[in-house]
């Protein structure tokens, strides 16, 4: 239980701001729309991981899990943030 | 959804849910009670006063009177909060100068016709005590414990939902009387569970925004602004005022004209006033209000008032949506959109809350309870904590009232005694607790509850018979209408401790009877 709060606390954690980060790169808004849609999804995303992590078999299985869609989503940080 | 994943999902229901359950508890029954901070704000103030009956003073007036003997600090702040609705009196937060005076500010409360300074804010507590057992348990860095509870309560809500998902339309309001304790309870959880989701979902969600949203305000500003905190500061809706200090003293006349202004234009008197080198010929003043017939549309206009000329200003045209979306999010969280009525609902789905909270937790020692292997020290643990945490809590909160009541108004450090009676109450649950049986526990922390808000009014009418009648004639029945509300409590409680007591005495009978028909029946 202590591995899966570990991998639920911080891959959400990073999922959630990876998700932001990715919907401030491609919502046609302006700054401020962009950050308080950015602020209503993330929470919820961190709680989505949170279920992922904790309905896993195993810490093993919930980094995968969590750590498949943070891997993409980091993939098209980088991507805007290069571009 | 597959077995594994919901047994998975249950398993971690259950054991969050008993980790976080005191803090959630308290976070919740804290949030009930403070919605009608105001209301207890006044009621802790208003029977200690004598009524002044006449035209209020202006703002410029309460500013002389309330820096007037003091060594205000002209380059910082001087903010007033006027009157209104909620409150009666204006507030004055006055920025000292720390040499002198020992301490930063000092916040005073005073009469609106006479100008007097009633007393300090901080003096009467209760209200804003309980408001931050809510918000950050009155401890450093209570903000993000709680954000995280919360963040957890947003899981439990999820997990709850997909744990229930397919009874969810079916046994929406199944309860079944007839059956054992156990199913009682489920569909108590179940029910209260279901039909406060949206509720619990937007106080999970609103919680999380104003607790932890410093994660992303970090992430963002390294990432997206460079480090740069000022300008993603500035997109967040968040404004200050920087105004050079000129050492030229100067007396605005103007102050009440543009605050009347400012009131007309909006359909609002400012809720805050604040006012920027003071006294010094580079005055600026800085208004926050709502504007009229808007849902949490806030304006704020900042002013030099040499000039007139406005620093910023935002209004329901130009604004930041951050700002308005979590002033959208506070008057949700808080139903300061509606009347009276809509805090009574929020209150009622508050308390059912804390209803699903020990709900929860018993079904979780009742489980544990019939596990030949569980560990029974855990299961003590648990009902001692749930114990200590709801019932030591409220009792708590209940002699906390009679405090802020029977302390003197002129007691030096009269706000921590207030918070020793709290803490102290707590302590000593806590410690009677492990000695006395549940149920004894249960009937005496109910029938203690009921006695001391009974004593609280008491200590009301006798202390303050005189004022309280001025109040009655003039009309202001704020004080009277928590005095209600304090009395309809303290029955409840009574009714609790009396049905409980009626339980205890028939299941002893029921026993006792059971033991002497197996006595008949044994063989001689």
């Amino acid at each position: 239980m202590l591995h899966k709060t570990l991998v639920a606390i911080l891959a959400g954690c990073l999922f959630s701001i990876s998700i932001m980060l990715n919907l401030n790169y491609l919502l046609p808004l302006n700054i401020d729309q962009k950050l308080i849609i950015g602020l209503l999804v993330a929470f919820p995303m961190w709680a989505i991981a949170m279920v992922m992590s904790y309905s896993s078999k195993s810490a093993k299985q919930a980094w995968k899990r969590c750590g498949y869609p943070l891997v993409v989503s980091t993939f098209i940080n980088v991507f805007y943030f290069m571009a | 959804m597959k077995k594994h994943t919901l047994t998975n999902l249950t398993d971690a229901h259950g054991w969050i849910g008993i980790i976080i359950s005191s803090l959630l508890f308290t976070i919740f029954f804290a949030g009930s009670v403070s919605l009608f901070r105001d209301e207890i704000f006044q009621w802790s103030v208003q029977p200690t006063q004598a009524v002044e009956q006449g035209e209020i003073l202006s703002v410029s007036e309460i500013m002389q009177l309330a820096i007037a003997g003091r060594p205000f600090n002209a380059k910082e702040h001087l903010t007033i909060i006027p009157p209104s609705e909620e409150n009666p009196y204006y507030q004055a937060y006055v920025d000292l100068i720390e040499e002198e005076a020992g301490r930063e500010y000092i916040g005073l409360l005073m009469d609106p016709v006479s100008g007097k300074v009633v007393g300090e804010i901080d003096q009467f507590i209760l209200a804003e005590f309980i408001y931050h057992l809510h918000r950050d348990l009155n401890i450093p860095y209570g903000v993000y414990l709680l954000g995280f509870v919360t963040l957890f309560f947003f899981f439990m809500l999820l997990s709850g939902i997909l744990i229930h998902a397919r009874k969810l339309i079916g046994n929406f309001f199944q309860y079944r009387t007839q059956s054992n304790s156990r199913s009682k309870l489920l569909d108590m959880h179940n029910v209260i569970g279901t039909i406060s989701l949206p509720f619990t979902l937007m106080y999970a969600l609103s919680g999380l925004i104003f607790n932890l949203v410093i994660i992303y305000q970090i992430a963002f500003a390294v990432i997206l602004y460079k480090g740069d905190q000022d300008a993603l500061l500035k997109d967040a809706g968040v404004r200050s005022v920087e105004v050079e200090w000129q050492s030229q003293p100067y007396q605005y006349q103007n102050i009440d004209q543009l605050v009347e202004r400012y009131s007309l234009e909006f359909g609002h008197m400012p809720v805050v006033i604040r006012m920027y080198n003071y006294g010094d010929k580079s005055t600026a003043m800085h208004l926050i209000g709502l504007v009229d017939g808007m849902f949490a549309q806030r304006y704020e206009v900042a002013l030099n008032l040499i000039d007139d000329s406005i620093i910023f200003k935002d209004d329901a045209e130009q604004h930041s949506e951050v700002r308005h979306g979590i002033d959208t999010l506070s008057e949700l969280h808080f139903g300061g959109f509606a009347g009276l009525d809509l805090r009574f609902i929020y209150f009622i789905l508050g308390i059912a809350v804390c209803a699903l909270i020990v709900t929860g937790n018993m079904l979780w020692i009742e489980k544990r309870q019939k596990r030949l292997k569980a560990s029974q020290r855990s299961v003590k643990i648990v009902t001692h904590t749930t114990l200590i945490s709801t019932l030591g809590v409220g009792l708590a909160c209940c002699v906390a009232f009679l405090a802020e009541r029977l302390l003197p108004v002129t007691l030096v450090n009269r706000a921590d005694y207030v918070i020793y009676a709290f803490v102290a109450c707590l302590v000593l649950s806590a410690i009677v607790a492990v000695f006395v049986k549940k149920q004894t526990l249960l009937v005496g922390s109910f029938a203690l509850a009921s006695a001391v808000l009974l004593l609280t009014i008491l200590s009301d009418w006798m202390m303050y018979a005189k004022n309280l009648q001025l109040l009655w004639q003039a009309g202001e029945l704020t004080a009277f209408g928590t005095q209600a509300g304090l009395g309809f409590v303290a029955t409840f409680f009574a009714v609790v401790a009396y049905k409980l007591t009626n339980k205890k005495r028939s299941s002893r009978t029921e026993i006792n009877s059971k033991s002497s028909s197996d006595n008949e029946l044994a063989p001689a």
